[in-house]
């Protein structure tokens, strides 16, 4: 029967056990048994994913194990350093329902689970299989003696899985560095130029088949381009070439098939394989190939062959130079043009001075804030009013907007050519915050200094004017607002504070006093017998002097007696 | 010195510019004698008439009321205010010190003074009363490399001032008003004596109660709709001084420009409390009216000039979340609430219909308002009190 190892046991019956750093009771190898292959390769596929195959690749033996009845299983049995790294391998096996054992030479005991973390032992020495056959697992219903069966390698077993499609999310998601077509030879030219005319960085190896027979002919030879950073859509059309496929290079002699994952990661178990041959795992339904590849690669760019030739055959001829004279000016007059999509916001407006009497008037109904916001100059025959947010409420003059800084042209107008700012600018020689521009319609163009605008309000307004027809009142405060008062403490009197003031004691309530008088038994009230009073408020400080008050005259300041403390 | 001298001091040195907002100098305490000396030699004080012709300026901007000549009553609190002051002096709370016997001789001059609702009398008092809680202190706290010394309102010497980064010189200058100092500094039994004295204060000068309605001064002396004053065997209230309709006129101006948001919840608390005791019902009645008609008045002020300062509160209760108000300012609006509640059994408010249309729109946007039901808890209660208490309508008039 198998016993629990309980903490600090120090022996056990079981031979090839021993606690590893943990305290856990485990001998130096695995061995994990399943039922069949499939939940073998389950197992392989989950561990992988965690560690490293490679470092278990030495001394990994998978291998057909029979019982006495005959049932068989599938038996992985590899070195494990200690309860870390078997944990993780008995987890994956236990997900895959195999059993975990553990030993060192031929007596195999479960190894540690939820039950008993420290592991199992052997009830006692007595239960020791004295002759097992191959292996002998010490169970709970006793021992079972297994004897091995044919073995199998992990290369064989990982050959015949076959890659699964990806899914779209995870097609969406993958970036490779770098990607394998493998092609015929005959298309392996007009690939390399395909690639060189896209400046795809690529290397060309040629392989043969790895595969021998008697009664083939020369080897068939295919290339495989390793092409760097190829973008996605070119992998995608490369891949839907016939006599093309795609392959990842998920290690240097592993390819799996673009768009496929191969259900082992392979990045665990390269070692696995022989490095001399390049194995492609093809997506079903087809299979792998193994490729015997050559080591020499070779950039397309020197196979690619570049000749120059003419429009009619031959070299092309040298070219030879035109007679130039620079353009200096086409002479195309700036024009003003109707356009549809022309700006519409009335920036300005021109008004003819014959209408100054109806604008003075109009000055009159304008709201406050078009006084302070617009501003005005005159420039005969204009009156120029300018507003960049727009004029509004004036019903009369030519509209105009601001097409560029410092140029202005009728609403629905734009010049042509269109020529861009910085060449008008030149042209018109404008400097900027000096000048305005004005393009009227059917007349010539002009321009005001910027400096001679000034806003409406101010404008209306004569300054001298209102200075003459103002008469500055005298004004003063109807009342002056009281502050609030301030105190000065100034030194006080040491025995005036000590002597106090007389305090009258409270009225009494006559029907009290009546009561009290009545009740001749009660004590007198103190200091009507002449006796001392009770109580700090009815004590009589000494008097040093006759008078019985302290200082009757008010405070009298005097200059230098701050309080400092 | 003689006494008329004497009291010309006192006169110049602390009562003019105590009533004109001026530095006035403290020293030793009056006691007894100095107020009798006060209380007869202040008539014939010819500063004093020139203090008087300002306080009627001052008088003016308060209220249309003409307060009466400065007499005994306005010396006996003259007097009271001085003492007060002395008492806060650091001096007064020494070992040897009984200052507390001064407020306590002080606070039983002001509770002889006559009781009245004479609005003229009350006006004299209130300002005089109202600068003892206006009045403030500037306290220097000067230290130097080698030592330190502090000065009550007055300036340090210059010479102490000098080379201030050599000396290392640490000015700290604090500035508290006086009633603050009265009730925090000394030991407890001038603190009490001092309590007791200002208390007395207002309590005789129920128009500056009315005043001080939201004053941070007042909100720390404390409230009530009934005085612990008897006139013609019956309890006093401030309240009563709203039947004068120049007072009740000057009082909300007063209330609306301190803020409602601080006058208004300090009455409503207090006629919570009110309705808890036994008060009469004219007191009720003044202090919920009171409350709607600055709510009123916030309401017209908002109609007729959108953003009125005034209207302040009025505004914040209509955009912000009533439930996130503090509660103050929920008790003020319930209160408010209350009164609609009343409206046509109780009370009679102002009618929508009758007000010109913008502070119409405003009063019926603060009817619909109130009727928050965040405002229930407090409002129906107080409404089924008030409606148990107060006469109905028809009875009011038929009382009248």
């Amino acid at each position: 029967m198998l016993e629990p190892i309980s903490l600090g046991q120090g022996r056990t019956h079981c031979p090839g056990l021993a606690a590893d750093e943990r305290g856990v009771v485990m001998g130096r190898h695995l061995a994990l048994f399943f039922p069949d292959i499939a939940r073998a390769v389950g197992f392989f596929r989950s561990y992988s994913r965690e560690v490293n195959l490679d470092e278990i690749l030495a001394n990994l033996e998978i291998k057909e194990v029979i019982s006495e009845r005959g049932g068989r299983e599938i038996m992985v049995f590899f070195d494990v350093a200690g309860s870390y790294a078997a944990d993780r391998a008995a987890q994956a096996a236990r997900m895959h329902k195999g059993r975990a054992f553990t030993g060192t030479v031929q007596h195999y005991v479960p190894y540690r689970d939820r039950k008993s973390p420290l592991g199992y032992d052997l009830g006692s020495s007595e239960e020791l299989v004295p002759n097992p056959s191959d292996i002998v697992l010490y169970t709970d219903g006793g021992p079972d003696r297994r004897s091995f069966g044919r073995g199998i390698a992990l290369k064989d077993l990982v050959l015949g899985l076959s890659p699964r499609p990806l899914t779209a999310s995870e097609r969406e998601t993958e970036s490779y560095d770098a990607l394998v077509v493998r092609t015929e030879k005959g298309l392996a030219t007009e690939l390399c130029r395909y690639l060189w005319a896209r400046q795809v960085r690529a290397t060309v190896r040629a392989a043969v088949s790895a595969k021998k027979s008697l009664f083939s002919n020369k080897p068939k030879e295919v290339q495989l381009v390793r092409c760097e950073n190829i973008p996605r859509h070119v992998a995608q059309l490369l891949s839907e070439t016939p006599g093309m496929d795609v392959f990842v290079p998920v290690q240097e002699h592993l390819l799996v098939e673009w768009g496929f994952r191969h259900p082992i990661a392979l990045e665990s178990c390269g070692a696995a394989f022989d490095a001399e041959e390049t194995i492609l795992f093809f997506g079903p339904p087809r299979k792998v190939e193994r490729l015997v590849a050559f080591d020499e690669q070779v950039d397309v760019r020197d196979l690619i062959e570049v000749s120059l030739s003419g429009p009619r055959g031959g070299a092309i001829e040298p070219p030879e130079p035109a007679s130039v004279s620079p353009v200096e000016a086409l002479s195309v007059e700036l024009r003003l043009a109707r356009l549809p999509n022309a700006s519409a916001a009335t920036q300005a407006l021109l008004i003819d001075t014959s209408r100054l009497p109806w604008f003075i008037k109009l000055v009159y109904m304008l709201p406050a804030a078009v006084l302070r916001s617009y501003e005005a100059v005159i420039a005969d025959p204009y009156i120029i009013v300018i507003n960049r947010r727009g004029v509004h409420g004036i019903p009369f003059g030519e509209p105009m907007t601001e097409l560029y800084p410092q140029i202005f042209v009728p609403v629905g107008m734009q010049l042509l050519p269109r020529v861009d700012y910085d060449l008008l600018r030149e042209h018109l020689q404008i400097r900027p915050d000096q000048n305005l521009y004005f393009f009227p319609e059917d007349k010539p163009a002009f321009s005001v200094p910027i400096d001679a605008l000034k806003p409406l309000s101010r404008a209306v307004v004569a300054t001298e004017q209102a200075q003459a027809s103002m008469v500055e009142l005298e004004t003063r405060t109807l009342t002056e607002e009281l502050g609030e008062p301030s105190v000065v403490h100034r030194r006080q009197g040491v025995f005036s504070l000590w002597r106090g003031t007389r305090v009258e004691p409270e009225e009494e309530d006559p029907r009290l006093a009546q009561a009290a008088n009545t009740f001749r038994q009660l004590p007198p009230r103190a200091g009507t017998n002449g006796e001392r009073p009770e109580g700090k408020g009815e004590v009589e400080p000494p008097r040093p002097s006759n008078d019985d008050e302290p200082s009757a005259a008010p405070p009298s300041p005097r200059a230098g007696e701050e309080t400092g403390t | 010195m003689s006494d008329a001298a004497a009291v010309e001091s006192f006169v110049e040195s602390f009562v003019a510019p105590l009533l004109s907002g001026r530095e006035c100098v403290v020293a030793d305490p009056l006691g007894a004698r100095g107020l009798d000396a006060v209380r007869h030699g202040l008539r014939f004080s010819t500063t004093m008439d020139d203090v008087f012709a300002r306080q009627l300026e001052e008088a003016a901007l308060l209220s249309e009321v003409t307060p009466a000549r400065f007499d005994e009553d306005t010396a006996t609190l003259l007097y009271a205010v001085h003492e007060l002051f002395a008492a806060c002096h650091p001096q007064a709370s020494a070992f040897y010190s009984r200052a507390y016997r001064y407020c306590q001789a002080a606070e039983q001059a002001v509770m002889k003074l006559a009781r009245t609702y004479d609005p003229s009398r009350l006006l004299t008092r209130h300002l005089v009363v109202r600068r003892a809680f206006q009045a403030k202190r500037t306290d220097v706290h000067l230290k130097w490399w080698t030592g330190s010394a502090s000065y009550y309102g007055t300036e340090p010497p210059r010479r102490l001032l000098a080379w201030p980064g050599l000396r290392r010189v640490d000015v700290n200058r604090k500035t508290q008003p006086m009633w603050r100092l009265a009730m925090l500094d000394g030991d407890e039994e001038t603190r009490v004596a001092r309590l007791s004295l200002m208390t007395a204060l207002l309590n005789i000068s129920p128009l500056t109660r009315l005043y001080l309605l939201g004053d941070p001064a007042q909100k720390a002396l404390g409230f009530t709709l009934l005085l612990p004053l008897k006139h013609k065997s019956r309890r006093m209230s401030p309240l009563y001084l709203l039947e004068d309709r120049r007072v009740a006129r000057s009082v909300s101006d007063a209330l609306l420009e301190r803020g409602v948001d601080t006058a208004g919840p300090m009455l409503a608390l207090a006629l919570l409390a009110a309705v808890r005791e036994t008060s009469p019902p004219l007191v009720l009645r003044r202090a919920i009216e009171l409350c709607v008609h600055l709510a009123f008045s916030m309401c017209v002020g908002e109609g007729e000039n959108p953003g009125d300062k005034a209207a302040a509160p009025l505004r914040a209760f209509f955009d912000d979340d009533v439930k996130k108000a503090n509660d103050a300012a929920r008790v003020y609006w319930s209160t408010v609430r209350a009164a609609f509640l009343l409206d046509g059994q109780a009370l009679e408010l102002p009618s929508a219909d009758e007000l010109p249309q913008r502070p119409a729109a405003v009063w019926r946007r603060l009817q619909k308002r109130a009727e928050h039901p965040h405002l229930s808890p407090i409002a129906e209660p107080l409404a089924r009190e008030l409606l148990r208490r107060l006469p109905r309508l028809g009875q009011a008039e038929r009382v009248a």
